[in-house]
């Protein structure tokens, strides 16, 4: 009975482990102070080679959003001065593709 | 894809409860100057980590760049519900921010790794209201960590390389439920559809492939 436990307590300490070093050791990303704390030690704070995408921010206000508002409007002339765009998190009920789309 | 070394953020004088705040103002000059002083700060961070998820995947820059930028878009999205302002300890600002940018990123990864699978995940696994016990904040601190040898983290990096694709994603998942220990937490429902529709698997099958891969992790760190 004392080695069954002493068994069950071992293995959960090495699936503790496991998830622990998968979690830390960037195959997840970390999910809590302590868990970024330690990514933080392991692999430190370096600056990474980041590809030019990444360079600028500028997929927040994405040719999706631009090509969307001239498809939307029917009739230019109405709607051009009305329409401007709000970038993502400007609104509380945007949504991907439309939610630039004629608001004033 | 054209790599370049990244460039100098911009000087931000500002603290992150400030930039966080500037991220839900109204005025769409100051939102977008603080989604752009956001962006320069955490994306390395991010990226770092996309790029080593990523490795295994053969256009591994090419998604760990969509995954970047896809955790970025939600969080702006998301950020009326982080109230950063309840831990008055400043020192913990950032790596609260980076915990809470990890659960997005977690959540934009397995939407990529789906796609790649054929299969379309539409499930947005933070959008849904959450159960009422859930506090997003307070899961940011988790548990005490166990302390994880050096040694120990090499062999499991061989380890991994060892197993397959499926096995490998399925034992991902479950360490990033905390639930690699059965006994402690059972996986979440979602999680276990996720995993069923990915792999075309019954979730019998999914935990049998979690059993076997879980062995074979231990037979080569133990």
């Amino acid at each position: 009975m004392k080695n069954r436990i002493s068994d069950d307590s071992n293995n959960n300490l090495q699936e503790k482990m496991i998830e622990q070093a998968l979690k830390t050791g960037g195959f997840l990303f970390p999910e809590s102070i302590e868990e970024v704390k330690e990514f933080e030690r392991i692999y430190g704070t370096t600056d990474v080679i980041l590809p030019v995408e990444l360079q600028e921010p500028t997929f927040l206000y994405s040719k999706s959003d631009i090509g969307n508002y001239f498809e939307n409007i029917k009739s230019p002339g109405e709607n051009f001065a009305m329409a401007r765009i709000r970038p993502i998190g400007s609104g509380s009920n945007d949504k991907r593709g439309s939610r630039n789309i004629g608001r004033a | 894809m054209k790599v370049t070394t990244q460039t100098k953020p911009i000087e931000i004088n500002f603290t992150d409860q400030q930039i966080v705040d500037g991220l839900k103002d109204d005025d769409l000059k100051k939102l977008k100057l603080f989604q752009r002083y956001f962006f320069d700060k955490f994306k390395g961070y991010i990226y770092k980590i996309a790029i080593q998820r990523c490795l295994s995947f053969h256009d591994s820059q090419e998604m760990a760049t969509d995954i970047t930028q896809q955790t970025f878009i939600n969080a702006f999205r998301k950020i009326p519900d982080f109230d950063l302002s309840r831990e008055l300890d400043t020192s913990k600002h950032e790596y609260l921010i980076k915990a809470w940018l990890g659960k997005i990123a977690n959540n934009c990864f397995n939407k990529e790794y789906a796609k790649r699978k054929d299969f379309v995940y539409l499930d947005d696994l933070e959008s849904k209201p959450e159960e009422k016990e859930y506090d997003l904040f307070e899961s940011l601190y988790g548990e005490e960590p166990v302390e994880v040898p050096n040694m120990f983290r090499t062999k499991l990096r061989e380890a991994i390389q060892k197993l397959t694709d499926i096995q490998r994603h399925v034992i991902e998942v479950y360490a990033g439920e905390g639930c690699l220990d059965n006994n402690r937490k059972k996986l979440s429902k979602k999680a276990m559809n996720f995993l069923c529709k990915t792999h075309d698997a019954r979730p019998d099958n999914i935990r049998q492939i979690k059993f076997r891969a879980l062995k074979k992790l231990k037979k080569n760190c133990f």
